[in-house]
């Protein structure tokens, strides 16, 4: 319990003193662009005031929520194969999804626009076939392009989620399941699903949280129908509006924190079947 | 049950194995194995780790190809039938229970593949759960549960579906040594009550003599006996079932003569012994003499001229309680090992002590001499004899 300790401290200071800070700025008065102690909950109110705060962030749960999915329906196909069909291959794969976080996200996110652009490679390549005239509009800078390339983000996450609890598997299990008279897919149903489930919620929640705080790459491939909350309360800040930024993060704090809890107890539940 | 026990009836056979063969890349696991079981008999594989036990359950079940021959379950031809369209059922050795399922969930899984409705398939559930007294258990996890309570919902979860054949693969291996005896008198309740066949996988000679209506010695992918556990104890039809049954007195020698049934073997620096033959005996060629400890006699005076003796000094006596183990040097290389039961007739017998000369003799009918082949050495070649055209690894 006590070896916990310095966990606990890193958690304070890195955690809970920013997010208390937060919330205190958020019910202060900004005057003169300064933050002044004066208590009020004029930041919220512009927060409801209009459509546009509200708006964007139910859209920036919405996108998360979709590319969260999809991570999901990719990753665990995939953690699934090299789980069980790949031997010798099995470490290469593994390194090849790991190595795909010490790139720079940047770096990777202009490389997908040397892909998807009005002059990218798929575009450039659809025109020499004579396929199209004009570059596709949906391409690049549209909201799909941002879920293709968020997607792409999040994959490795849920990748390395899933296949840690795949790994864990007891696929006797499986045969016993079939012993009963589970055909293969019933089996996967009944067992093998439930079984790697505390892995395909942890996926959510790595793949999610990161996700409501996107940033760059929405700005990068993203248009006006898909901006998100992180570049609007960056905005705020830069506007030295920090009395209604701190109102915002907040708001995403708190919806990331539920967010949380409603997976924990599931989490736990799932360490403790084992 | 069709078909008691000496039943000849063929098309009763619950299972079938013709020329089964398994191998794994070099391995060969399973050698040509015919089998019958017939139904509802409490049938065993018994033989030690590694010579196929597993293999053949798991060829019956369904989680293995065989590599030639053919299976039938029930008459009918397996095939390549996967295993869940089978109508087997296993007990796995590990229980393989679901842990994110209840007990009367676990038991009732089967039912609920074959859509048999929610209320239906728990009402045959629950009551099978009190048939291995488990009421009360329902809804407990299966980790909430001790070993021999886990075992019980893996049986009553493989039961429930009233399978033809039930296989079980070793399942009192991880129970402690009591409770292990204990399940030994309830499977083998359970299986009279159920009527359904079992073919149940053991390394242990003394649980399948306990529980089976026959037995099939394995050894390195062979049978090499199939019987019921007095004819696998009393006659041994293969050195290698004699060994592994019991720790029988093995002496090796060369035969000397041969006369109605009987042979005598001259052993290095023991003497002459004689034996029952099992098999092709000839005067000059070698021969394994092998008798049970408790069919070995020891006397301070010489033995009646008609039975097999030998001399040798008490080396060891250790009192077990109700039996004791005389251990006597014959050679420098060699003891006897005799058993004497301590019970109300052993005061009558004569006691010996340690270091004391005594006569070691037996019956000629008590011992049997199988024949071994002088080529190679004695140890390797009875395990080879019967499983003569086998290829071996390596
Ligand atoms: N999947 C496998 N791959 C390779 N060899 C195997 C496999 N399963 C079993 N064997 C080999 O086949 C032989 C018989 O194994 P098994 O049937 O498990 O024996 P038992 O159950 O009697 O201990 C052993 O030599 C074992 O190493
Ligand atoms: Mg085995």
């Amino acid at each position: 319990m006590w070896g916990l300790l310095p966990l606990a401290v890193v958690q304070v200071a890195l955690f809970v003193v920013p997010l208390a800070i937060m919330f205190v700025y958020s019910f202060w008065t900004t005057r003169n662009y300064q933050i002044v102690p004066e208590w009020t909950l004029a930041n919220y109110r512009a927060f409801f005031e209009s459509w546009t705060y509200p708006g964007v962030l139910l859209r920036t749960l919405g996108m998360s929520v979709v590319i969260t999915v999809l991570s999901l329906l990719m990753a665990y196909p995939l953690a699934y194969f090299i789980v069980r069909y790949t031997r010798r291959w099995q470490t290469v794969l593994l390194a090849a999804v790991i190595l795909s976080f010490w790139t720079s996200g940047l770096l990777r996110a202009y490389a997908w626009m040397a892909l998807l652009g009005h002059g990218g490679i798929i575009n450039k390549g659809l025109r020499a076939m004579g396929l199209i005239e004009d570059p596709l509009p949906f391409l690049v800078y549209s909201p799909f392009a941002v879920v293709l390339v968020m997607t792409y983000f999040s994959l490795p996450f849920a990748v390395i989620s899933i296949y840690a609890s795949l790994e864990k598997m007891d696929w006797s299990l499986v045969g016993a399941a079939s012993d009963l008279g589970a055909s293969p897919w019933r089996a996967f149903w009944h067992v093998t699903l439930p079984q790697t489930m505390p892995g395909v919620v942890s996926a959510a929640v790595l793949t999610f949280v990161p996700l409501v705080g996107m940033f760059f790459v929405p700005l990068l491939v993203g248009s006006a129908s898909s901006v998100v909350i992180a570049p609007l309360i960056a905005n705020q800040m830069q506007a030295f509006q920090l009395g209604l930024g701190a109102a915002l993060s907040f708001i995403v704090a708190l919806v990331v924190m539920i967010a949380l809890a409603a997976s924990w107890r599931y989490l736990d539940l799932g360490r403790m079947e084992r | 049950m069709s078909a008691g026990p000496g039943d000849a009836a063929r098309p009763s056979a619950a299972i079938e194995l013709r020329g089964v063969s398994k191998r794994f890349e070099q391995v060969v696991a399973l050698d040509r194995v015919d089998l019958s079981v017939r139904k509802g008999e409490f049938f065993s594989l018994l033989g030690p780790s590694g010579c196929g036990k597993s293999t053949t359950l798991n060829l019956i079940g369904g989680f293995e190809t065989a590599t030639s021959g053919t299976l039938l379950i029930d008459g009918k031809p397996m095939g390549d039938t996967p295993a869940h369209l089978r109508p087997v059922n296993t007990v796995f050795q590990s229980y393989a229970l679901f842990p994110h399922m209840s007990v009367i969930e676990n038991v009732e899984f089967g039912l609920r593949m074959k859509g048999v409705p929610a209320p239906e398939r728990r009402r045959a559930a629950a009551e099978m759960l009190h048939l291995v007294s488990l009421d009360g258990m329902e809804d407990r996890r299966p980790r909430q549960l001790s070993g021999g309570q886990r075992q019980r919902v893996a049986l009553a979860r493989a039961l429930v579906n009233h399978p033809a054949v039930l296989l079980l693969d070793e399942p009192l291996g991880a129970l402690d040594l009591k409770l292990r005896k204990h399940m030994q008198t309830e499977l083998s309740r359970l299986q009279r009550k159920v009527g359904i066949t079992f073919v149940y996988v053991t390394h242990d000679q003394e649980e399948a003599l306990a529980m089976s209506d026959r037995i099939a010695v394995m050894d390195r992918g062979c049978v090499l006996q199939v019987g019921t556990p007095t004819e696998i104890y009393a006659e041994p039809a293969d050195p290698f079932v004699m060994e592994f049954i019991g720790s029988p007195n093995v002496f090796r020698g060369r035969i000397e003569a041969v006369a109605g049934g009987g042979a005598e073997i001259a052993v290095d620096e023991i003497g002459r012994v004689r034996g029952r033959m099992i098999g092709d005996i000839r005067p000059g060629g070698q021969a394994t003499v092998m008798v049970r400890p408790e069919r070995v006699r020891l006397s301070a005076t010489p033995p009646p001229a008609s039975a097999s003796q030998v001399t040798g000094r008490v080396a060891k006596v250790a009192n077990l309680g109700f039996i004791t183990h005389y251990f006597v040097r014959l050679s420098e290389r060699q003891d006897a090992l005799a058993y004497r039961l301590n019970d109300v007739d052993g005061g009558a017998e004569i006691r010996f002590d340690e270091g004391q000369q005594v006569h070691v003799w037996w019956d000629e009918g008590d011992a049997r001499v199988f024949p071994a082949d002088a080529g190679r050495s004695a140890s390797a070649s009875i395990r080879t004899r019967a499983c003569e055209t086998r290829e071996r690894p390596g």
